[in-house]
């Protein structure tokens, strides 16, 4: 029993394959394979790869010039320091939230499809409209700030947009779906007979979240955060439109656009973008290794 | 509370290698009136009534959908009842969370933390109770000696096959020295030769433990050869609460017959009455002899039931009470035993077990029912 | 099996929501979260339609002229005739590319599944304007970007591995019985992906090439990167006519926004129809 929600059915190929079979290649799934595999290497791999090619192609002779240039450069490297600012403040914002919530709602199944369905409507808007709609919302006489004044948290309105906070905001508003839902996912696959297990043995509600629930959700917590991190580190429209782009939001994907399509150096332009690609590989390899250290594996309590 | 619990001398002597001579059980009686809980419009289990003595081993029997589950999940807490009593030795405990009942469950898929190795697995009860570390390994290893699976303390529950895992989960909840021993269907998830092995180690744990359990199962054959007494429930009511041998060979109702293995139904119609005989007329005429199983008046509509092993077969042409003719349908080879069905004068094929390889399809014979086998039970309107 | 859902408590004991604290935390919270939603929805609702709109909760007076002028300022047929050309080849093409592949994953097993499942995953992992500047840069040096077949390269990077992703899952679901079933009931298994997977797979292949369909009309980094004056999309549109505000009113971008936000919508709560999206994200965890 128990089949959890989503349980796999076996592969066809999982049955008892005729002996001398296995080593053989099986063309079809090749042929299947093929298309979907030659494009990401064609548009995806290759330009990156020819990126950093682009980027070692420098006048001097010294092949990691335009590298150098960005980290001499207080302007270009504090960019990196200016999308840190944004992008991990809003990554933990939203696990600090989406962790307690995921947790409360695990086993919420009526108009659990419905709010699923709101959260994924800004990741359909985009970060553009977001940020657009945001712009008179969070205006100084938009409806945020007069509601902030008629409940007399405020005595005059503040300044949400054209800043950091506003930048953060929307990354906020564009991220938070994507990271409740990776956890509730995680929440919800963890059987509750164990925690159940640990009720009848005795853990009350805070023992079991912390030892059997938070220790199951590990490897959720450390996609969304990869996930969420990865994306805001990016954040580009929203940067312009609602922020500062000459000053505290000028962040690294402004200045490799700015390379490229205001100052035509592409070689520079690349090494940005490498710069920028690099730092999320680092991040991705530094959080999902953690994450191998910690348990993975399925999050039910035995066979069946 | 648990203070209390760990520093009871007598009570952490339970754990150990079995001694021969029985611990005192933790507790005196478990009393349960009239628990109910009502599923939207399914009424999951309604005014269940049990009362369980210290030590005793109960089977809470039926199909699935019989409120087994329910009434095992509100005893521990799990599920809280919309009305009814539990009393533990005069506690009411109905309103205490499942946290503070100190009893022991095991899960029918075990629910083993994953993330925990054997040995925390097996001690997360005592943690929970602040039991002191250094205590926590002199109980964990004899617990797990009493599963036998010493060796296995460091390793993860996915790299147990299932017979261990469910051996895990019994040495988690016994660890805990629990005041009641509440297991859901813990076997069902193993294969047919294990499960009787499990059979045999629950009941040693049981004894020589001194423990209180609660056991439910759909297996008829399980709560005959673990219990001390059975609870037969349907539809969230208890049909028969007795001893495995009063519940087989005394059933109350042609429900339990027949949930007990009487798979020969009859619809009867009551012809006379003598003392311990009843005569009853079958839909096509026949005339048979049984044990009424309750109290009837001529021409009442009635249900005769007999178990299949209980027929005996004579060769075509003989004599006797509760004889009839038929002719073989269908021949089964068991292994131990042959399985027929009968076609006779009765308005239904009839199942017969016979220990006799000799039959084969088309043969003619004499079919007989014993009386004294031969229950007849009122008519309760379900077939 | 027979008594899943049996062992299963079907209400765990817990206090009702109105009496449990944290049940108001979170519906407090996710009221606040429809509360900024909805508020930036209908504040361009509203803009839109507003004559004018001078520091009151609601505009002054409403017209609707704002879409007749954005329709005129902005060239609005000719964006949204290149928006959906761009995303109907993408989601086609994807579908064409993203559904055999994702048949052979979820089918198959071999060696490295797991490295060629990452491989073809990468491109929706890392953001677009990270691959979007060397691989504009490519598309311009082929003399590609600027014109509509750029921007459509450039919005298949991320849509084919977005719709494997969705499929994946949805063939596991799909019981591999009926596919023996057929085998041996002699159909080649040219026939049974024909005629027993693919009508199957059908409400996840609609889902799929829907969500595809909502994430590149959305999507605005590649074609802000790889369009020319007329292969712009809507979003980069919007883009554009935000950032020379002034030159155009304010209403009349937000009367673009709403037929943006719109289309999208309905797009996106017919794909809702058809799939959970919980189980889409669950899936992206490998």
């Amino acid at each position: 029993m128990a089949r959890s929600a989503g349980t796999i059915a076996p592969p066809v190929e999982a049955l008892p394959a005729v002996a001398g079979r296995r080593r053989r290649v099986n063309w079809p799934v090749v042929a299947l394979l093929a298309p979907a595999l030659i494009l990401v290497l064609l548009l995806f791999i290759y330009p990156l790869a020819d990126g950093i090619r682009l980027s070692l192609h420098t006048k001097s002779g010294n092949p990691f010039a335009n590298y150098g240039d960005f980290f001499r450069d207080a302007r270009q490297r504090d960019t990196i320091w200016n999308t840190l600012r944004l992008a991990l403040p809003a990554t933990l914002i939203n696990l600090a939230v989406a962790i307690p919530l995921a947790y409360r709602m695990r086993r919420v199944v009526h108009f659990r499809r419905l709010l699923t369905g709101l959260f994924v409507i800004p990741m359909s808007l985009g970060t553009v409209l977001i940020a657009q709609g945001m712009l008179t919302f969070f205006g100084p006489a938009g409806w945020f700030n007069k509601t902030l004044i008629a409940l007399h948290l405020v005595g005059e309105p503040q300044r949400l947009v054209h800043n950091r906070t506003g930048v953060m905001i929307s990354l906020i508003i564009s991220e938070f779906p994507v990271t409740f839902l990776i956890l509730l996912a995680f929440a919800s696959g963890i059987d509750p007979n164990l925690e159940r297990a640990a009720q009848m043995l005795g853990a009350n509600t805070w023992q079991r979240f912390w030892r059997i629930v938070f220790p199951l959700m590990i490897p959720g917590i450390a996609t969304a955060f990869a996930l969420s991190f990865v994306a805001t580190f990016a954040v580009f429209p929203s940067a312009v439109m609602l922020g500062q782009p000459a000053g505290e939001t000028r962040v690294i994907a402004i200045a490799a656009w700015q390379a490229a399509y205001e100052q035509f150096d592409y070689a520079s332009a690349s090494a940005i973008a490498i710069i920028m690609a690099a730092i999320e590989v680092l991040v991705l390899a530094l959080v999902l290794g953690a994450r191998s250290r910690f348990y993975r594996g399925p999050a039910s309590g035995g066979k069946g | 509370m648990s203070a209390q619990l760990q520093t009871d001398p007598r009570r952490s002597a339970g754990i150990g290698p079995a001694t021969g001579d029985r611990p005192a059980p933790r507790i005196e009686r478990l009393r349960i009136r009239a628990l109910t809980k009502q599923f939207g419009e399914l009424a999951a289990l309604s005014a269940f009534d049990l009362d369980v003595r210290g030590g005793e081993f109960i089977s809470l029997l039926g199909p699935s959908g019989c409120g087994k589950t329910t009434a095992l999940n509100c005893l521990a807490g799990l599920l809280e009842p919309d009305a009814g009593q539990i009393e533990l030795d005069g506690e009411d405990i109905v309103r205490t969370a499942p946290e503070r009942r100190r009893f022991g469950m095991v899960f029918q898929n075990y629910a083993l933390f994953p993330h925990l190795t054997v040995e925390r697995n097996i001690a997360f009860g005592l943690r929970m109770q602040r039991v002191p570390n250094a205590r926590i390994g002199e109980r964990v290893t004899p617990a797990l000696d009493m599963v036998r699976l010493r060796e296995q303390r460091d390793k993860y529950p996915a790299q147990l096959s299932g017979g261990q895992q469910q051996r895990i989960a019994i040495a988690r909840a016994i660890v805990t020295e629990p005041r009641l021993m509440l297991m859901d269907e813990p076997l069902s998830n193993l294969d047919a030769k294990l499960r009787i092995e499990m059979r045999t180690e629950i009941r040693r744990l049981h004894q020589s433990l001194g423990l209180t359990t609660i056991y439910v199962t759909h297996d008829q054959e399980e709560a005959l050869s673990l219990s001390d007494r059975v609870v037969l429930m349907e539809h969230g009511v208890v049909r028969q609460v007795g001893t495995p041998r009063e519940v087989y060979l005394e059933p109350s109702s042609a429900y339990t017959a027949n949930f007990l293995g009487a798979r020969n139904l009859l619809p009867v119609q009551i012809a006379a009455l003598s003392g311990d005989r009843v005569e009853v007329a079958t839909t096509t005429g026949i005339t048979l002899t049984g044990r009424p199983r309750g109290a009837f008046s001529a021409d009442e509509a009635a249900i005769a039931a007999i178990r299949p092993e209980h027929i005996v077969l004579h060769p075509a042409g003989q004599d006797g009470i509760n004889t009839l003719p038929g002719a073989v349908q269908e021949v089964e080879f068991m292994g131990q035993g042959t399985q027929l069905s009968v076609q006779s004068a009765l308005p239904e094929e009839i199942i017969v077990r016979t220990d006799q390889d000799a039959w084969s399809v088309g043969d003619r014979l004499t079919l007989q029912f014993p009386p004294d086998r031969l229950f007849v039970f009122p008519d309760e309107g379900e077939g | 099996m027979s008594t899943a859902v049996e062992s299963m408590p079907r209400r765990e004991r817990t206090r009702p929501w109105f009496l449990d604290p944290s049940g108001w935390l979170m519906g407090a919270f996710i009221l606040f979260f429809i509360a900024l939603i909805g508020g930036i929805f209908f504040t361009v609702l509203f803009d839109s339609f507003a004559r004018t709109w001078f520091g009151g909760w609601l505009p002054d007076a409403y017209t609707t002229k704002w879409y007749s002028s954005a329709v005129q300022e902005f060239d609005l047929w000719q964006v949204l005739k290149v928006t959906l050309i761009v995303a109907i080849t993408v989601v086609v093409v994807s579908l064409l590319i993203g559904v055999p592949a994702a048949y052979a994953l979820a089918r198959h097993d071999f060696p490295g599944k797991g490295l060629v499942f990452l491989f073809l995953l990468l491109p929706i992992m890392v953001p677009p304007i990270t691959y979007g500047i060397p691989l504009a840069t490519l598309l311009y040096e082929r003399d590609l970007a600027g014109r509509l077949i750029g921007v459509i390269i450039a919005n298949l990077v991320p849509a084919f591995p977005f719709v494997i992703i969705i499929m994946v899952p949805f063939i596991e679901q799909i019981d591999p019985n009926l596919e023996r079933a057929a085998r041996i009931l002699g159909a080649s298994p040219l026939q049974v992906f024909v005629r027993v997977l693919l009508p199957l797979a059908v409400p996840g292949m609609l889902a799929a090439g829907l969500l595809a369909l909502v994430r590149t009309i959305a999507l605005f980094e590649l074609t802000f990167l790889t369009s020319g004056a007329s292969s712009q999309t809507l979003v980069v549109a919007l883009y554009y006519a935000t950032s020379s505000a002034g030159i155009r009113t304010s209403q009349s971008i937000d009367a673009m926004a709403v037929i943006y936000m719109l289309t999208t919508t309905v797009l996106l709560v017919l794909a809702l129809r058809f799939i959970n999206p919980t189980q889409i994200v669950s899936r992206t965890r490998e």
